[in-house]
């Protein structure tokens, strides 16, 4: 039973998928953080906003599996809208469950957090 | 204060100056631990360049060097090629969780 | 949700060459004083060139970062530019816009402090 902690952590992601190991580390530190029991908050933008596209099964580690795992923990992933419009990623072809939405989200999730991470290489 | 390393001083000047951060926040009496992961391990080679002498120079003056086991091993670093006084750390995002949400007030991701 | 935090936006890219990552931090600082937060962008490494005065990137079908820089500087935002930084691109104080502050390096931890958190660009 995971017991929930009175902290929340944010995550800024800005690096897409493979390019580099962020993402991974990412939602790593999203998944280990909420089976600790912290508030987890992930919002992808910039080249970030591809990571949302890796939404089929893989037979290898990706990205795409290791967010989803941290979403199934209870960790709340959001994309930057104009970012995902910029790149054709529309909700429909996107892992089910991250919403599109504007930057003031990303804001909100800042006035609620006690750590704040960004990722960018 | 936290410092959080991913990538070596060749790709970006990101890592000399976080060390380099620091140092100084370790001059000014603050308890600063380094984090590295990914390839920010690469950093911990003993003689490998200025971030790893300054990584040197603040586990001389009581600062903390944690390095992440499963990185180090994916990346084939003997640990005889390490700068002495670092600690490799088994479960990495755990401690790092840890030190992120409880221990560090401050953290810097470069 | 109002947003009272000190945010530190730490950019270390800051040209066209690397449009969105510039152009990404900035679109985040003007939407967090716009709700209220307050915003001081630190200019590090390449990141100096952000605050560069007469830019014109029309022929680049770029928008210009002046702009948004505008709109930052109105809203109540800080610009603080690392001194060595902006002298090893062989720049002085006078190429770039005049409310940027020039800052000494070694000042940088006292700006890390002074903010709830540093985001990194």
């Amino acid at each position: 039973m995971l017991e929930e902690k009175d902290k929340t952590l944010s995550i800024l992601l800005l690096r897409g998928p493979y390019v580099s190991e962020y993402a991974e580390i990412a939602s790593k530190l999203a998944l280990t953080a909420r089976k600790k029991g912290y508030k987890v908050n992930m919002f992808l933008y910039l080249d970030a906003a591809w990571l949302q596209h890796i939404k089929e099964f893989k037979s290898f580690s990706n990205p795409g599996d290791w967010i989803k795992r941290a979403m199934r923990k209870g960790a709340v992933v959001k994309s930057c809208q104009r970012c995902s419009e910029a790149r054709d990623l529309t909700p429909d072809d996107t892992i089910k469950g991250i919403e599109q939405s504007g930057l003031y989200s990303f804001v909100d999730m800042l006035a609620e957090s006690d750590r704040v991470l960004t990722f960018i290489g | 204060m936290g410092i959080v390393i991913a990538h070596t001083a060749a790709v970006h000047e990101g890592a000399n100056q976080a060390v380099n951060l620091g140092l100084e926040a370790m001059k000014r009496g603050k308890r600063v631990g380094f984090f590295l992961l990914s390839d920010g391990v690469f950093n911990a080679i003993r003689g490998s360049g200025d971030v790893a002498a300054g990584l040197g120079q603040a586990i001389s003056g009581g600062g903390k060097v944690f390095l992440s086991e499963e990185h180090l091993l994916g990346a084939g670093i003997p640990g005889e090629k390490l700068i002495p006084g670092t600690e490799t750390v088994k479960k990495a995002y755990e401690e790092l969780v840890d030190l992120i949400m409880e221990d560090w007030d401050r953290v810097i991701i470069c | 949700m109002a947003m009272k935090k000190k945010i530190l936006i730490a950019m270390m890219h800051g040209t066209y060459g690397h449009h969105d990552d510039c152009y990404g931090a900035i679109q985040l600082a003007n939407a967090i004083v716009a709700k209220g937060g307050e915003v001081t962008l630190f200019l590090r490494s390449d990141g100096v060139f952000f605050a560069m005065k007469g830019q014109d990137p029309t022929d680049l079908g770029l928008p210009n970062n002046l702009d948004e820089i505008s709109d930052f500087l109105e809203l109540g935002g800080i610009i603080k530019v690392d001194s060595n930084a902006l002298a090893s691109r062989g720049l002085e104080p006078g190429d770039l816009i005049e409310e940027a502050e020039i800052m000494e390096s070694s000042l940088a931890i006292e700006l890390i402090e002074q903010h709830e958190f540093c985001l990194t660009f």
